[in-house]
């Protein structure tokens, strides 16, 4: 069986695009960030650190929830600590220190 | 003994998944996550002003006079606006039968459409290196991030652009990609007042940025599948200067210049959307038992101020 989560998203004011990501995709990307995680291997870019790995329908589904559009998670530094320390993503973690 | 088998019966039923699939997550980016703002000019300006470095050697003596100075007028950048459109036209039949997937075919022409000139804006608020003006021959075209971006690194031979005078960048020799190079732009950005936070790249640029992660980390046992690396996936990473996302685009897939041979460090904020006319859909025309639509939208790219951003140019395909 397929599976897909659907997001509905506002590109102006007239039309309405819908977008579907593959819950297979997300597994995935999840499956890999646990086995990062697991490994020990949190770093990126030298000595910093690979704080997450997110498939991007995660961060839709977290923008529905929470009410804010995918531009205010980008734009907003706080609102992004608090995506990446909502423990619903914490699968998506992979190197789980204070950020 | 003579079986019926498949092939020989007459007039299956076709096995439809009754759900059209669009696997792109992604289609634009760029346009996805920065705000939007109403302009109402083809052609607008808009102003940057910058503090002078700090000088420690300001000291005044005792009693002593004062002569003022003219002050540093604020810089102008400018871009145009350009539309994106596209048509499409249907028969009274091709809306009435019954279809797989979706009730009305006028509706799905519509969605799709509006995606399709999502992505064109994305790739050109990307790639576009000089605004043109339109001349009745020629249409107009905004300016995108790689003829913005003024700070940059770039390979032999190459230039940066400059959005006063709406000249572009002169391509280099193509060149790998360096961790070097991303630390000495998130440095860039910071020192002039931005903090970096988004890095805008290929696909295959963010396969390659993963391979600099595992090259530190030599002593970690690395499985194989974590080797599988996932180029659709949001890297974020807390550098020197916050956290930055590694964003990878599909649109950034195209061969073309300012696409598959740039990267793009800005923060979001302070890039904008300009909106000169919204999505706006307009019957052409109804002849006999069909219809002809047009999708448009007019639209150009506000970078607030370009100095806090950086462009990381002339890298090869594979960034290798």
């Amino acid at each position: 069986m397929t599976s897909k989560v659907s997001f509905h998203e506002a590109t102006d004011t007239h039309l309405v695009a819908s977008t579907d990501y593959s819950m297979t995709e997300i597994v995935r990307a999840m499956d890999h960030a646990k086995e990062r995680h697991n490994s020990g291997n949190h770093l990126a870019l030298g000595d910093d650190k690979l704080v997450a790995r997110v498939h991007p329908g995660v961060m839709h589904a977290w923008c529905a929830k929470r009410g804010v559009t995918f531009s205010q998670l980008m734009t907003d530094q706080a609102l992004t600590k608090q995506f990446l320390e909502d423990p619903d993503n914490s699968n998506f973690r992979i190197w789980k220190g204070k950020i | 003994m003579a079986v019926l088998k498949v092939p020989a019966v007459v007039k299956l039923q076709e096995n439809v998944i009754d759900e059209i699939y669009n696997f792109s997550p992604d289609k634009a980016p760029l346009v996805s996550m920065i705000p939007t703002q109403s302009v109402h000019n083809v052609f607008f300006e808009w102003q940057r002003d910058i503090y002078r470095a700090a000088n420690r050697d300001n000291a005044a003596l005792e009693g002593a006079a004062a002569s003022a100075a003219a002050p540093d007028q604020p810089g102008l950048l400018n871009n145009r606006t350009q539309i994106f459109q596209d048509t499409f036209g249907l028969s009274g039949t091709s809306e009435a039968v019954k279809k797989y997937g979706r009730k009305s075919e006028r509706a799905r022409e519509l969605m799709k459409i509006a995606v399709e000139l999502k992505k064109d804006q994305d790739a050109a608020m990307l790639s576009s290196g000089v605004t043109v003006t339109d001349n009745g021959t020629n249409a107009g075209k905004l300016r995108g991030l790689y003829g913005f971006f003024t700070n940059d690194v770039f390979g032999a031979g190459g230039a940066s652009p400059d959005p006063t005078t709406n000249t572009n960048a002169t391509s280099g020799t193509d060149v790998a990609l360096t961790e070097t190079m991303i630390k000495n732009a998130q440095q860039s950005c910071y020192e002039n007042g931005g903090d970096g936070s988004v890095l805008m790249c290929s696909p295959a640029h963010k396969i390659k940025i993963d391979s600099f992660t595992f090259g530190v980390s030599r002593t970690h046992e690395v499985s194989t599948k974590i080797g599988d690396v996932q180029p659709g996936t949001f890297d974020f990473i807390r550098g020197a200067f916050g956290v930055i996302k590694i964003v990878p685009n599909r649109n950034q897939s195209i061969a073309s210049v300012g696409l598959n041979d740039t990267l793009y460090m800005f923060d979001a904020d302070k890039l904008a959307k300009a909106v000169l006319r919204p999505y706006q859909v307009k019957k052409l025309a109804e002849v006999g038992d069909s219809e002809e639509h047009q999708v448009l939208t007019e639209v150009s790219l506000i970078v607030k101020d370009e100095r806090t951003c950086y462009a990381i140019r002339d890298i090869t395909v594979s960034g290798s």
